[in-house]
């Protein structure tokens, strides 16, 4: 895994995945399974010398301690919501899987009058 | 370590209910499209005839490992490479197994050009096999994906030998 997350919820703990991604409370299911229902307050990936962060008490994300905006604010309906997904891609050819990508992806998603609103970045 | 996947291919004739392939044949590492419906035969040693389809081939996904979540599934069976004169290939996603032949498939589409993984196939997933008739669109223990289908059709006018390699792509999201 590229990328290892960390989630400090709110009360200033905080749970960090390990390379063997499991869960500590459910048999096969991943370390995403433990925190995905908490109130989280940042999460982070850190690995290959960067950190990527989302803050979820503002929406802002971060690079390496840098903080930036996606798109303007907005005047969320609801508290926001941890997105974080990797996106696989299988390739195969002719007698082989000839090689295999891993996209991460984290940010925070609402509603905004009504309608979900997501802002999310991607990480090669 | 997150899920781990691995392609499987079903042949022979469908049997059960619902059906599926007499022989699942599991670590698939090739996807060669070739004239007899099976996993183990080089293509070198059952190749199509001009003028002739190959057998379908009915390959998936399996997934086990840990993981919260599998979703977000998409196929394209060419995002690179180059098919030569001649060469047409065909595919669909879906949960219907039926004895591999070499008449056209049914309701395909069109895969002889590239087709990139972000405007690919959708494709859902069962716990219980490729053949389950209600897949979904996640996976939370482990499973399968539906029957990700391919056939290679010739005209008269593709040249014989090795065709050009394309690639295929499954996509899908987890976490």
């Amino acid at each position: 895994m590229k990328y290892l997350f960390t989630a400090q919820f709110n009360d200033g703990e905080e749970y960090r995945q390990t390379t063997e991604d499991k869960s500590l409370t459910i048999e096969g299911k991943s370390a995403f399974y433990d925190i995905k229902d908490k109130q989280i307050k940042t999460f982070r990936l850190e690995g290959d010398g960067h950190t990527y962060l989302v803050d979820l008490t503002d929406g802002h994300f971060e690079i390496d301690g840098v903080p930036f905006g996606v798109n303007e604010p907005v005047s969320a309906d609801e508290p926001l919501r941890l997105i974080y997904f990797r996106r696989n891609y299988i390739h195969h050819a002719g007698t082989e899987i000839i090689g295999t990508d891993r996209h991460f992806f984290i940010g925070w998603q609402t509603t905004v009058n009504g309608k979900n609103y997501q802002q999310i970045i991607q990480i090669a | 370590m997150a899920a781990t996947f691995e392609w499987n291919e079903d042949n022979g004739a469908a049997t059960g209910s619902p059906s599926k392939g007499t022989t699942r044949n599991t670590a698939v590492t090739q996807m060669n499209w070739k004239n007899t419906d099976d996993v183990s035969t080089a293509y070198s040693s059952s190749p199509i005839t001009a003028g002739n389809n190959s057998y379908h081939k009915y390959q998936f996904g399996k997934f086990t490992g840990t993981f919260n979540q599998i979703l977000n599934g998409k196929w394209s069976p060419h995002t690179a490479g180059t098919l030569g004169t001649g060469l047409t290939l065909v595919g669909k996603v879906s949960s219907t197994y039926a004895a591999p032949a070499t008449s056209a498939l049914g309701s395909s589409t069109d895969y002889t050009s590239i087709v990139a993984i972000g405007s690919g196939a959708t494709v859902n997933f069962a716990t219980s096999g490729p053949e389950n008739a209600s897949p979904t669109a996640t996976l939370s223990a482990a499973g399968f994906t539906q029957y990700l289908i391919t056939q290679l059709q010739t005209t008269s006018s593709a040249a014989a030998g090795d065709t050009a390699t394309v690639t295929g792509t499954l996509q899908y999201d987890e976490n």
